[in-house]
């Protein structure tokens, strides 16, 4: 009964925010009625939160089957998650930035997605449900965090949504190279199998780099601190808790941390994990102030967690001994720097120092060659398309007007040469004979 | 009386006699249309399914008659074909639909539906071909038909688009044509035949049937816009909407993309054209085409244009997970056949809607789209969102099981290739969907038209929605029996790879 | 009448005498000419029917005229070839007869009645004849009701034209008749199974061929000889160009194959060759001439000359004793007649309609006289053989043919004509959806003109669905078995 109830709250956590955000499209239902909907899809995972049970359910007719699961490892991540939708949900709702009613309408629409798929990555057990409900968040996070029209936001939001695509690409073909090599796709499969196997490497390779794609990793932070110092802190309380937190989470899940890796790429991790607390650590003494920090805290916050990662890689046996304290330290950590977020009662204007500027402008100097390479690609495929039609056109005219420019027997009036071919016709018929 | 012979037939007719009825209407006569064209498109509905429950019960639905010599007319409703057919015939419905709301007061309606029924009837018939000559039959009544569509509002544009047109599809015919005619005097048998049947023939014949396979390839590559022959569609825009709609996702461009399936598959038999090394060459042309179409898609401002780029981008899936040549690609081959049907109709269905009920035909001008049109941006994201691959959508299960695919018969390249065109497909939808979900509405729209409380007009909005759905579906529900994926595993299985 | 009975009426020489009673009546009974020609037009086809009947039992047909036979008296023979040339003349007259009566005034079609039965008349004879003294007469009465027929609307270009062409005609039948009396001196006889069976290649047979093969290729129009056609089946009345396009050229066409059948395929070895390649020209001359003309007229008669290109090959590809090649040729002969008069008959349908046949001021006339523009659509479809059609099924086994002589030449020619019948039609198509510039002046034009025009274009898709029925008629008699059974 109990195991019932609570496969139905399990379903219901997911389903609910996406019934939920149906309607408030449509633009007849006024807003009262929709005001509330954001807590009120909570409930079920609130629910699931709370009832100290463990629970696995296997969703066969979804996508290709995947399973659902609350245990006690993603409780904590759950807890997280959910009290930072909690307070995005008070907030919004009291915001006065979100007078305009379709803008709060659309706007609830896209978190009341993310709700479901946040809540359907923290509880999947395969690395497949995994994919699915964190790129979808990805996309719908676009909508609830990068809504205005401001220049900054705009531009915080398109790094954003690059690094979400070039990531979900990487773990995409690792997900692929996962299928290939092992049939199972379950977490537990993959922790002891993809270890065995000749292709691991560019499996975990994959997976590293889609996960530090999206969860901000030196030098991969830059959609971060954009995101913190142009975003106001509702939605920037939710950086660290989603994006963040969810990247940690699924490296963990998805890389061998039982069986570990070659030494060498586990070396790379923990070097990177160095860059990226030492960079932040030196931005922060540097004097980064306001919003900005949270950013450098999140960087220390990931880079502390890719460090110990790499030793669970290294060696076989840390996982297990260890296991008990990574769940927590992502959860709490996250949440702690949302806290920091949002009781920062004024949000302080940013500031640049020298160092930063200069890595923003390499970056940038990144945007503008790739926009002159896809200039580049437009002449190429523009002269191609040309050359092709000028081909096509120059070709059967030039044939056409070859023929047409001939003299035409048909302007002969006159019937000598018509007769003569006649009389050549009849002496070749005889000749050949 | 046996209803198997007849059933294949009654499909083509239902369809096929209220084309000819409607040509003789006259124009006021909408409601004897309608009732004829809605009449057709449930008969069909239900005939298909007639054939589908009875394919799944192990009866056969053949239709033979002499055509010329030994050669048949032969209907046959095999999995492949029925695959194909689900899809026009549901297609057909919701686009007619579509097209009675899109042209109510527009001239020339009579012709407009007639033709259109034409067209329905040679693309069921192209599915529905058992050998290679009632194939090219259909495939040519298939341009026949469709070229009034693309003229259609009779203007100087139009009239040069339906040109360029015609020389496209008419050349690939020839080529088809003579492709056709050279097999059956080396072969004597057109008949398609699940993995082929042209392995046992000599080895002096190999050359030959080399240069055949380019040449039907080629003719058929006109059609699915294979990259250098994709000239054609983008230009092809000048035609009303459910004309694209109906030329992109279902008719024409599948016609060729099937096309390319039959052949490989039921013709040479995709290990005899392995072995000819014929394969990979498509495989590499389709991959292609899958980047260069993107890049092209990049630049387009037009709405419309950008679609068209798509699909010539997207048809080509169809083409590398058969060129891959391994049952898994097949699977995502085949099943994209389906989906890009669905996904690709949804967006144009959403674009029409934009022009009809906004006059918004270039994406500069779709500002602010989503707050004036949610309901139909929001079935139009869920399209794009399908064609750039990601989950829940369609367009993910294809792209899986083409990178599967690919991996399963050590084709990695193919890897970065579907990448590619991810990146690339969000690069040119994203900022589309940015702008409508996002952006500031401009103060008044090109052309407004007031349908009261709806965004648009019912017949309007109604189908992208069936059919954003059915794309939602057919991703989410992907292992359900009855599914596309379903069906295409059962094709690979039945046609290609049992022993 | 009992069914015995019927089945002893010759109804091969009630096809002859039919038209011709009916056009000397309508000659004396001018008024009634109409009338008249309903009815003959009508028995004609019936008569056909019952004829091809008997066919089926008797396998072919032999009738010895007022019971003289060869040597001396004139001898009629008929086999599948010949009843397929009838049906094409039964269905084109009974049509063009319907659309014809709609379309002259009264004062033309008084002169117009007379003429049309003789040249049916001529047609049918031709078509039943087995001697080819016989086939000279016929090709006479023929040459000179057709000429008569394209002068008969007065003006001054059908007069040049008619006048070109009568020369045209008659320095083709008189080459023709040097032959057949090259012939006669040299074997004595007409006949064509005893000439069959005595010829030899000597000098006599070698340059009686070289006459009769120039006379009626001059006479057929082939390329380079087609200089009189375009004059004359452009400036002539609708339905006569829609005849002299369908049915005349036909002629001559049919008493070269019958000539090659049981003379000259073993004596003639690169003569074959040589027509073949004139073919070619022919189908690319034709089709690229056609494709620059501005007026729709012109554009069909350029249209014919490449049409008769195909049938050409088919003196190459039945060398190595091709039965299939003759077949297609039957074929596309046929569905090329029903096609073309339906295009005749629709551009005159247009040319009434806007009072002009510029194809580039077609205006939308898709929409306005629909059931015209199906006819000529529908024609289109088969002469760009296209399937489900008549030309198609022709074409398909004559690529056929060719493929499997390795002809790449002639496949090549077949395909890119092909292209350009497309490419001709279409444009005249394309004017026909698109507003023109100058917007014209509707004049009314008859239902019955329309919907014969339609009727011949849906016979030629018809019979690419029929054509296994089509083939059995053809093969009555054997008639492709060279040197054999006349």
């Amino acid at each position: 009964m109990i195991q019932t109830s609570l496969s139905v709250m399990l379903i219901l956590s997911l389903l609910l925010p996406v019934i939920l955000a149906i309607p408030v499209i449509e633009q007849s239902i006024p807003q009262q009625r929709i005001i509330n909907s954001l807590s009120l899809s909570l409930a079920p995972s609130i629910l699931l939160l709370i009832y100290p049970d463990t629970i696995q359910l296997d969703l066969d007719w979804l996508f290709f089957g995947i399973g659902l699961a609350i245990d006690d490892g993603n409780r904590w991540i759950l807890f997280t998650v959910i009290t930072s939708w909690v307070v995005y949900a008070t907030r919004f709702n009291s915001c006065e930035q979100h007078t305009d009613l379709v803008i709060s309408k659309k706007n609830n629409s896209f978190a009341l997605l993310s709700i479901t798929c946040s809540i359907g990555t923290i509880l999947s057990t395969d690395i497949l449900g995994f994919f699915i409900f964190s790129s979808i968040m990805g996309y719908t996070l676009y909508g609830v965090l990068y809504h205005q029209q401001k220049r900054n936001i705009k531009t915080s939001g398109s790094l954003y949504i690059i690094f979400l695509i070039i990531a979900d690409i990487a773990l995409f073909d690792a997900l692929l190279i996962a299928v290939h090599t092992i049939e199972k796709l379950e977490f537990d499969v993959i922790q002891i199998s993809m270890s065995n196997i000749a292709s691991n490497q560019l499996y975990v390779v994959m997976t590293l780099s889609g996960f530090i794609l999206r969860g901000a990793v030196w030098p991969a932070h830059i959609w971060l601190t954009r995101s913190y110092t142009s975003l106001n802190k509702v939605e920037a309380g939710l950086l660290s808790t989603l994006p963040v937190a969810l990247a940690l989470l699924g490296l963990i899940h998805w890389l061998p941390t039982d069986q570990g890796v070659d030494e060498s790429i586990a070396f790379s991790i923990q070097l990177l994990a160095i860059c990226t607390v030492g960079y932040a650590l030196i931005r922060i003494l540097a004097g980064s102030i306001g919003s900005e920090l949270l950013a450098w805290l999140t960087l220390i916050y990931n880079g502390v967690f890719l460090y110990i990662l790499g030793i669970f890689l290294k060696s076989e046996t840390a996982w297990q001994s260890y296991e008990f304290i990574v769940f927590p330290y992502i959860a709490l950590g996250s949440i702690t720097i949302s806290i920091i977020g949002w009781i920062r009662i004024q949000q302080l204007a940013q500031q640049q120092d020298k160092l930063s500027q200069k890595f923003e402008e390499l970056q940038e100097g990144l945007h503008s060659t790739s926009s002159m390479l896809t200039n580049l690609l437009r002449q190429i495929t523009d002269s191609i398309e040309t050359a092709w039609r000028m081909l096509r056109k120059t070709a059967t005219n030039q044939l056409l007007k070859l023929f047409y420019e001939r003299h035409s027997i048909d302007k002969h009036t006159d019937w000598t040469l018509g007769i003569t071919l006649l009389v050549i016709l009849g002496i070749i018929i005889v000749g050949l004979g | 009386m046996n209803w198997s012979y007849w059933v294949p037939i009654m499909v083509v007719a239902s369809s096929l006699i209220p084309g000819i009825v409607i040509f003789t209407l006259s124009e006021e006569r909408i409601i004897t249309r309608t009732v004829l064209n809605m009449t057709g498109a449930l008969s069909k509905l239900l005939l298909v399914g007639w054939m589908i429950w009875g394919v799944l019960n192990g009866e056969t639905f053949e239709t033979r008659m002499y055509l010329v010599g030994d050669l048949e007319l032969v209907l046959r409703a095999g999995p492949l074909a029925l695959i194909f057919v689900s899809l026009s015939t549901v297609l057909w419905l919701v686009t007619t639909v579509y097209a009675i709301g899109y042209l109510e007061n527009s001239p020339y309606r009579s012709r407009f539906f007639g033709f259109f029924s034409l067209c329905v009837t040679s693309t069921v018939g192209v599915a529905l071909a058992g050998n290679l000559i009632t194939f090219l039959l259909f495939y040519e009544l298939l341009t026949l038909s469709t070229y009034p569509l693309v003229v259609h509002r009779g203007t100087e544009v139009a009239r040069r688009a339906g040109k360029t047109y015609l020389i496209y599809t008419m050349c690939g015919g020839a080529l088809l044509l003579l492709g056709t005619v050279w097999l059956y005097s080396i072969t004597g048998t057109l008949e398609f035949t699940p993995r082929g049947f042209l392995n046992e023939l000599d080895a002096e014949h190999h050359q030959a049937l080399t240069i055949i396979f380019v040449l039907l390839i080629a003719g058929l590559g006109v059609k699915a816009a294979l990259v250098p022959l994709h000239g054609w569609l983008p230009q092809a825009m000048v035609a009303p909407a459910p004309v694209s709609a109906l030329l992109h996702a279902v008719a024409v461009v599948k016609a060729g993309a099937f096309g390319i399936v039959r052949v490989v598959y039921d013709v040479f038999g995709v290990e005899f054209a392995a072995s000819l090394e014929l394969t990979l060459p498509l495989a590499w042309l389709a991959a292609f085409t899958i980047i260069y179409a993107s890049i092209r898609a990049l630049y387009q401002d037009d709405l419309k244009r950008r679609l068209a780029y798509s699909t010539v981008s997207q048809v080509s899936y169809i083409t590398l997970g058969v060129a891959i040549a391994g049952p898994i690609a097949a699977i995502g081959g085949v099943v994209h056949l389906v989906h890009q049907g669905i996904m690709k109709i949804t967006l144009f269905f959403c674009a029409g809607n934009f022009a009809e009920t906004l006059g918004i035909h270039k994406i500069s001008e779709m500002n602010g789209l989503g707050k004036r049109m949610p309901l139909t941006m929001s079935a139009f994201t869920i399209g794009a969102f399908g064609m750039i691959g990601a989950p829940p959508v369609a367009g993910f299960v294809s792209k899986w099981y083409l990178g599967l695919g690919a991996l399963e018969v050590e084709q990695a390249w193919v890897i970065p290739v579907l990448a590619g065109s991810s990146i690339l497909n969000a690069a040119y939808f994203l900022p589309v969907l940015h702008r409508a979900w996002f952006r500031e509405a401009p103060e008044h729209w090109p052309h407004e038209h007031n349908f009261g409380r709806r965004e648009t007009a019912l017949a309007l909005l109604l189908p992208p929605l069936i059919t954003a759905s059915l794309a939602l579906a057919a991703g989410l529900f992907a292992t359900l029996s009855f599914s596309p994926l379903e069906w295409a595993r059962f094709i690979s299985l039945r046609e290609f790879y049992q022993s | 009448m009992t069914l015995h009975t019927i089945e002893q009426i010759p109804f091969g020489v009630l096809m002859i005498l039919a038209p011709l009673a009916g056009g000397l009546l309508s000659f004396v009974w001018p008024s009634i000419g109409r009338q008249i020609s309903y009815i003959v037009c009508s028995f004609n086809l019936l008569a056909f029917i019952l004829f091809s009947l008997q066919l089926q039992q008797d396998k072919y047909f032999e009738h010895k005229a007022g019971g003289w036979g060869a040597p001396l008296g004139i001898e009629l023979y008929a086999d599948g070839l010949s009843l397929f040339m009838l049906l094409m003349t039964a269905l084109v007259s009974l049509m063009m007869t319907i659309y014809a009566a709609n379309y002259f005034t009264t004062d033309v079609a008084k002169r117009f009645w007379p003429l049309f039965l003789f040249l049916i008349t001529g047609l049918n004879g031709l078509f039943l004849s087995a001697d080819i003294f016989n086939y000279y007469v016929c090709l006479e009465l023929i040459a000179l009701s057709a000429v008569s027929l394209t002068a008969i609307n007065g003006s001054i270009q059908s007069l040049q034209g008619a006048i070109r062409y009568l020369f045209a005609t008659l320095l083709g039948s008189l080459t023709f008749l040097l032959g057949v009396s090259l012939l006669y001196h040299a074997y004595a006889t007409v006949d064509i199974a005893s000439l069959s069976l005595k010829i030899t290649p000597d000098i006599y047979s070698l340059v009686a061929l070289a006459l009769m093969v120039t006379g009626l290729v001059l006479k057929t129009a082939l390329f380079p000889f087609h200089f009189w056609l375009p004059p004359a089946h452009s400036s002539a009345a609708a339905p006569v160009s829609g005849l002299l396009s369908a049915l005349v050229i036909k002629a001559s066409f049919y008493i070269l194959v019958r000539l090659w059948l049981s003379l000259y395929s073993t004596i003639a070895e690169h003569t074959d060759t040589l027509l073949g390649v004139l073919g070619c020209a022919a189908i690319l001359w034709g089709s690229l001439q056609a494709l620059r003309q501005t007026r729709l007229k012109l554009l069909i008669a350029y249209s014919t000359i490449a049409q008769i290109g195909y049938l050409f090959l088919v003196f190459p590809l039945s060398a190595s004793n091709e039965k299939q090649a003759w077949l297609a040729v039957s074929y596309l002969a046929l569905s090329h007649a029903l096609a073309k008069s339906a295009m005749f008959m629709a551009a005159g349908n247009l040319l009434r309609y806007g009072n002009h046949d510029r194809i580039a001021d077609l205006d939308r006339v898709a929409q306005r006289i629909p059931v015209t523009a199906a006819a000529f659509a529908l024609a289109g479809v088969s002469i760009m053989a296209l399937p489900p059609s008549g030309g198609f099924i022709g074409k398909w086994l004559l690529l056929e043919t060719a493929i499997n002589q390795q002809q790449w030449l002639m496949v090549f020619v077949m395909l890119i004509g092909g292209l350009l019948a497309a490419a001709y039609i279409f444009k005249v198509l394309g004017h026909a959806f698109t507003e023109a510039d100058i917007p014209h002046e509707a004049i009314h034009v008859p239902a019955a003109m329309q919907w014969s025009a339609l009727l011949l274009a849906v016979a030629a898709i018809v019979m690419g669905l029929i054509s296994p029925q089509l083939f059995e008629l053809l093969n009555l008699g054997q008639p492709f078995n060279t040197r054999g059974t006349l």
